[in-house]
């Protein structure tokens, strides 16, 4: 009971600090918004008026689907690309993303070579090359080896880049399922006895296709649409901003974390905790009991921005159980590390440093796969941001968003759980060894 | 140990690294009374205080408190003290009664009890009218008020006050003076550390002298007094007092004792009619001019003076 009266009297006196609302609510907010503003509107419902990225495309796919590919004209469509003209799975690549479908996000043309789609990107006449390879049909259509479409990038942009490798990801996504689904399919009619043809490979191939970017005159490429980060509309600002309220949820949830156990050091120098000290009250209750209000603040804290974020930017979280955990994970890891650093500390002076400074570097080193990362970021530098205990909070939030399960999310949630133990141990060691 | 003390303290020692804060301090407080620790800043009060309280442990020795050992039973002590420390320590962004209900609760106060007893003790400390006032826009004096209240709240057996008037305007300290001798008259004993010698003289039936973290001299107002037996203290204003002229006074027959602090020489002598003329002639030949002079009774300041041969607020 004297447990939650401490709680409760910390809680008071947070709601009382405008500083403390600022810092946990305010300031992610207002950065998310300040992004939104940058796409040119606050998400659900507004259009993304960010440039367009220019995008030059070389083509060396040597592969050939069958002279009747099956692929359904889209002519009723708004697609101003004839899918079913495509001769091989490289050019339907390279002419979705030159046509109108992503007009708005990209300017795409095609060059010659793969050394002229890289010089343009060197010398920043574009800001992504998209080289597809000469064997891109082939490894599609199950007739062997294993084809990667390089996504070659100005390093000194990030959001142009971001949304190019987003769209060919999901694209060449779209295209692999429909290997994966022939792949049954010829299985099958193997099983049953069906001579397996190079026509009947190209037709199984061409439907496939079909039915991913081909759904005839009443719904032309409806499922391009769909995925999340494809759709230039506005749920693909909503995925942006996702990604940031995310990003500085996390990044602010361990400021939050170390300020409130912080009061610790303020309680110590204001006389407060010695005095507590000298009332019947255990000094674990009263130590508890801060340890609660951290619990407490991360918790509504995570929730608020969470609620906000799907109420106002139209933010989809992702399945709840993932999403929670991920919380979870980032308000006990938010919490271990400021009861870790305040541990070490022996004034609220010295705390401003560490907090500044400390918490910031290791705030942008575990944002980098948000700002900085992607499909073709240097797994190194992806690595960089595993270094730091907000780099595997955020990872945890990145699957949960998107739609990684439980179990994909379970790994993740370890490490977290690792680096939380280590935090406790030797922050409440500390701690004790200090107030006991 | 008899069951009529409040307090017994046996050889209490607290070192911190090299530096002994207290060293091996004894004496015993009766139930009902009001027993002070008198000494300079630096002397080992507060040390002493936070020893009682629990807060150090004692490098050597142990002290009970109403029959609870401070080592073997710091539950115990802590259920039968309320403490003020020196500082102010309430939470500012609180209300008063806010933090009276919390600080309640702390001592296991719940409910209605604890709801009338913060109304009590609002009514004692005289901020009954204030009570929903945020306590950091209040005036010093009345922080304070607040501070001795938490002490209060459970009704303790035995009441610290660690100079609970530092730095208050004097309408304040005279509330705290009155309420702690009012506390006292409902049977709470009270150990009470101090640097004004005023204080100690006006509340004490014991008074202990501190001084470099030892117990210099133990007893009542007028025991202590009696240390210095007839000797006069002589006091004299004065900006820089020449070394040449201190000694001079130090050699006159009756003169005991010649401290000089900053804007002020301290004498102590046993008959002032008699020295007092010697030490204006031994001015004079050094050619120097004395302006203010005054003669005091033979006092605590006195007494401390005697004993350490340095003002009690050097």
């Amino acid at each position: 009971m004297r447990l939650l009266d401490v709680t409760r009297k910390d809680l008071l006196q947070s709601a009382r600090s405008l500083s403390a609302l600022i810092f946990m609510f305010v300031v992610p907010i207002l950065v998310t918004v300040l992004f939104s503003f940058m796409f040119g509107g606050a998400g659900g419902g507004q259009e993304f008026t960010a440039p367009r990225s220019a995008v030059v495309i070389f083509d060396g796919d040597q592969g050939r689907l069958s002279a009747a590919s099956g692929l359904a004209p889209a002519a009723g469509g708004n697609l101003d690309f004839d899918v079913s003209a495509a001769q091989s799975m490289g050019e339907l690549l390279a002419g979705l993303l030159q046509s109108n479908l992503f007009a708005d996000l990209l300017q795409a043309s095609a060059v010659a070579s793969p050394e002229a789609a890289r010089a343009a990107v060197d010398a920043q006449q574009a800001a992504v090359a998209v080289i597809i390879p000469a064997d891109f049909t082939a490894a599609l259509t199950g007739a062997g080896g294993a084809a990667e479409v390089e996504v070659y990038r100005d390093p000194t942009l990030t959001l142009g880049p971001r949304v190019v490798e987003s769209i060919v990801r999901q694209l060449v996504e779209g295209f692999a399922a429909g290997t994966i689904g022939t792949g049954v399919v010829l299985a099958q009619a193997s099983q049953a006895g069906i001579a397996i043809t190079p026509e009947l490979v190209q037709e199984v191939v061409a439907q496939h296709t079909e039915s991913a970017f081909g759904q005839g005159e009443t719904a032309p490429l409806v499922a391009i649409q769909a995925p999340p980060g494809v759709n230039a509309g506005p749920g693909f600002v909503s995925e942006l901003l996702g990604l940031i309220l995310g990003g500085m949820m996390a990044f602010f949830a361990f400021f939050s974390g170390a300020a409130t156990i912080e009061s610790l050091l303020v309680e110590q120098e204001r006389g407060t905790l010695q005095r507590l000290f000298t009332t019947p009250t255990p000094r674990r209750t009263i130590l508890a009991g801060k340890a609660l209000t951290v619990i407490v603040t991360l918790a509504v804290q995570i929730t608020v921005l969470m609620i906000f974020g799907a109420l106002v930017f139209d933010i989809r979280w992702g399945d709840p159980a993932p999403v929670g955990l991920a919380g979870v994970g980032l308000m006990i890891l938010a919490a271990a590390t400021g009861l870790f650093l305040v541990s070490f500390l022996q004034s609220t002076r010295q705390s401003g440093v560490i907090f500044g400074g400390l918490l910031t570097l290791t705030g942008m080193l575990g944002m980098i796969p948000i700002f900085g990362g992607g499909v073709t970021a240097s797994p190194w530098v992806d690595a960089v941001a595993l270094l730091v205990p907000q780099g595997w909070a955020i990872r945890g939030i990145l699957i949960a968003r998107g739609g990684g399960t439980v179990a994909e999310l379970a790994p993740t949630l370890l490490v977290i759980c690792l680096w939380t133990a280590v935090f406790l141990g030797i922050g409440l060691r500390r701690l004790q060894r200090r107030f006991a | 140990m008899s069951d009529q003390l409040a307090i017994h303290v046996a050889d209490l020692h607290k070192d911190f690294g090299e530096i002994q804060a207290v060293r091996g301090i004894s004496f015993d407080v009766g139930r009902g009374a009001i027993f002070s620790l008198l000494g300079p800043n630096g002397a080992g009060k507060s040390t002493t205080i936070s020893m009682l309280s629990c807060l150090l442990r004692p490098t050597a020795g142990d002290a009970t408190v109403m029959g609870h050992s401070i080592l073997q039973d710091p539950a115990g002590v802590k259920a039968a003290i309320g403490v003020a420390p020196q500082e102010v320590a309430i939470y500012e962004d609180l209300t008063a009664r806010e933090n009276l209900e919390f600080w309640g609760k702390m001592y296991g106060l719940r409910g209605h009890a604890l709801r009338q007893r913060v109304d009590e003790v609002l009514e004692l400390v005289g901020l009954t009218d204030r009570q929903r006032g945020r306590v950091g826009k209040f005036s010093g004096g009345m922080k304070r008020r607040i501070n001795i209240a938490v002490a209060l709240l459970h009704r303790p057996a035995v009441l610290i006050l660690d100079e609970p008037t530092v730095g208050i305007d004097p309408q304040s300290r005279r509330h705290i003076l009155d309420g702690v001798l009012a506390y006292n008259r409902e049977g709470t004993t009270v150990l009470y550390t101090t640097h004004y010698m005023e204080e100690a003289q006006e509340l004490s039936d014991h008074i202990a002298i501190m001084d470099h973290g030892q117990i210099i001299a133990l007893g009542t107002h007028q025991e202590l007094v009696q240390i210095v037996g007839e000797q006069d203290r002589i006091d004299f204003a004065w900006d820089a007092a020449p070394e040449a002229l201190l000694a001079r006074w130090r050699a006159i027959d009756g003169v005991h004792q010649v401290s000089a602090t900053d804007g002020a020489v301290s004498v102590l002598a046993d008959d002032s009619n008699v020295v007092l003329p010697r030490l204006f002639e031994a001015a004079a030949v050094a050619g120097v001019h004395i302006s203010s002079v005054s003669i005091q009774e033979p006092n605590l300041e006195t007494v401390f003076l005697h004993l350490t041969g340095r003002a009690l607020r050097e």
